[in-house]
């Protein structure tokens, strides 16, 4: 549905992305990550033809943005970090406005059901100048959602929401995902992980990850570590633990419940499964394995660890390939411009 | 375009600028008339709207300042430039939101020849031509400053730029007149004008050729007039300025004579700025 193609954009020396690949399927919700000033706004503003880029394509269901910028803009509804509101008017004439200024043609009933969907309905006849910053979000968002856009870009779009608020956001964002494709940025890092069906995480213009939570944080892992919970004496434990070749403890936790220890182990060769290698450990030891589970990073952890710049160099394997081949190839436009 | 059209007229009565706006114009109108025409009693009443041309210093910053500046500010061009719009079609908007004020302002003051007639025989080919004169020369102006609008969005310079742009135009006539009129002078003055032009196209297409293709036909040009026909060069700097002067073109139609040449010298004025405005908006997305 969104498909970037190698976008770059420059303000004279300063490249603010580069070589931007990535690709949003219909009815997915992808999550766009970064630290501040990492170019999020910048990629939102070239994909809703805002801003037009240096080098590269951004194709809407296959409509060149630049080349037929009407016929795509007409399917993407677009929210940006601040909410293009006139302060001057009230709500129901600016929803009128968009839908004229869009040419959607919605009829009062749509416009009405966007009203009531966004819970604005006892703020319609305000001044936008007088709603507060979640009213106003919301009413940014309704704007976005005038015409049905098959497409919506949401830019950060819970901020200056309370957490009741943000709460019906995150609703309302997994109840849109049946009819539309969303791509939406968040510092909120829990936010994402609870509706986002993929996470992009770009760093300085580039992108460093792109997969599901879960399996970015299993990748970052490369399922090297898993916690169990053993019953019994710690003194009994850790020698034995410690004694095999295979593996060693990296974190031990005491009490967590009464006459058990919690253990991080980590695998010292990556060929074998941990978890069958130590169901094979304790049950030749006789210890009481309670619980066994991976060791995966939240969210906030990739993040940190895939934005530092330190780490930015460090594998992440993709379970798709052809992901892995076009950051491949990402990987070596990138050294040749270096070189260049 | 009406979306954008009706948001503007809109707005103009949502914030108080529209009513100043008429207020200050129908005021000053309603002055001249009564100095004028009542006071003199005089049937001419072109000449109270020749002499309100004054007004347009304040009144065309007034109507355009916030244009294209406030939506800037407000990041509320984000909307605009987002929308299946095309950037002239909201250019042109905003652009006709401006001048339907305007023309409704002329229009409220035709009263004031209604009643005056009522009293005398009134000159009213000229008046109808002074009516037209005012309403290009004033579309003119509000061109200017949707133009200057889109530079900033910082109204306070805009405004401030429109003002004096507009003075410019005023003075260009006398300022003109005191340049100097040797033909040396003026071949220097025309050579100017051509590495002038010549920079405007390299600033706006980056191409290197163009540009220069252009300053060699140029400076061509005028190497072979200087030397087969010196006369053109007479008092050319004069003549190149007031041709620019959109006032020289107004006093035509004060006179009653209706030329096509000054309608559409108008008319281009007003395409050449609004072509402006949408290419700067381009250009800043780039």
């Amino acid at each position: 549905m969104i498909d970037v193609k190698n976008l770059t954009k420059r303000y004279g020396k300063n490249i603010a992305i580069e070589n931007l690949n990535f690709t949003v399927n219909k009815n997915e919700i992808v999550g766009f990550l970064g630290p501040n000033g990492a170019g999020k706004t910048t990629t939102m503003n070239i994909i809703t033809g805002y801003i037009a880029p240096s080098f590269g394509d951004v194709l809407i269901n296959n409509i060149n943005i630049i080349d037929s910028p009407i016929k795509a803009k007409k399917i993407i509804g677009y929210l940006p970090d601040n909410p293009p509101l006139y302060p001057d008017m009230k709500v129901i004439e600016y929803l009128n406005f968009v839908n004229e200024l869009k040419n959607a043609h919605a009829n009062k009933n749509q416009i009405k059901e966007i009203i009531e969907r966004l819970k604005i309905s006892d703020v319609t006849e305000k001044l936008i100048r007088n709603l507060s910053k979640g009213y106003r979000q919301r009413v940014g968002l309704a704007q976005a959602l005038i015409g049905n856009p098959e497409v919506l870009i949401l830019d950060e779009p819970t901020s200056g929401l309370d957490p009741k608020q943000i709460i019906e956001m995150r609703n309302l964002i997994v109840s849109l995902k049946s009819d539309h494709t969303i791509l939406l940025s968040s510092h909120i890092l829990s936010e994402i992980n609870a509706i986002a069906d993929r996470v992009i995480i770009i760093n300085k213009g580039k992108i460093v990850a792109d997969n599901t939570p879960s399996q970015l944080s299993k990748n970052l892992m490369h399922g090297k570590k898993i916690i169990v919970r053993i019953r019994g004496n710690e003194k009994n434990i850790l020698p034995n633990i410690e004694k095999n070749p295979k593996f060693k403890c990296i974190d031990v936790k005491k009490n967590v419940e009464p006459n058990c220890i919690d253990i991080v182990i980590e695998n010292k060769n990556i060929e074998f499964d941990l978890r069958e290698q130590f169901f094979n450990f304790a049950v030749e030891n006789k210890l009481i394995l309670i619980m066994m589970k991976p060791f995966d990073m939240s969210l906030e952890e990739v993040f940190l660890q895939v934005t530092d710049e330190n780490q930015i160099d460090c594998e992440i394997e993709k379970t798709d390939e052809e992901q892995n081949n076009s950051d491949n190839q990402k990987n070596n436009e990138s050294e040749n411009k270096e070189v260049e | 375009m009406l979306a954008v059209l009706k948001k503007e007229l809109l707005s103009y009565f949502n914030c108080l600028s529209g009513y100043v706006f008429l207020t200050f114009f129908i005021f000053i109108s309603a002055l001249y008339f009564s100095f004028i025409n009542i006071f003199q009693a005089l049937p001419d009443y072109q000449y109270v709207i020749s002499n309100t041309t004054i007004m347009f210093l304040i009144i065309i910053p007034l109507l355009t300042m916030k244009l294209y500046s406030e939506e800037a500010k407000n990041k509320t061009d984000q909307l605009l430039f987002t929308a299946p719009v095309s950037i002239t079609k909201i250019t042109l908007g905003k652009y006709f939101a401006a001048v339907i004020l305007f023309l409704f302002a002329l229009i409220l003051t035709t009263i004031f020849p209604i009643v005056l007639s009522f009293y005398a025989s009134l000159p009213v080919a000229q008046i109808f031509g002074t009516y037209l004169g005012y309403f290009l020369l004033g579309a003119c102006f509000i061109s200017v400053g949707i133009f200057i609008s889109a530079l900033s969005e910082n109204q306070i310079a805009v405004s401030i730029s429109t003002f004096a742009i507009i003075f410019l135009f005023y003075v260009l006539d006398s300022f003109a007149l005191n340049l100097p009129t040797g033909k040396i002078s003026s071949a220097i003055f025309i050579l100017c004008l051509i590495i002038l032009l010549s920079y405007l196209i390299y600033n706006r297409t980056k191409n290197f050729f163009v540009p220069l293709i252009c300053f060699v036909i140029g400076l061509l040009s005028l190497i072979v007039a200087y030397f087969f026909d010196l006369n053109i060069f007479d008092s050319a700097i004069y003549k190149i300025l007031s041709w620019f002067s959109l006032l020289s073109h107004f006093n035509n139609f004060g006179n009653g004579i209706l030329n096509l040449s000054d309608i559409v010298y108008y008319v281009s004025f007003i395409i050449l700025f609004l072509f402006l405005t949408v290419n700067t908006i381009e250009k800043r997305r780039w």
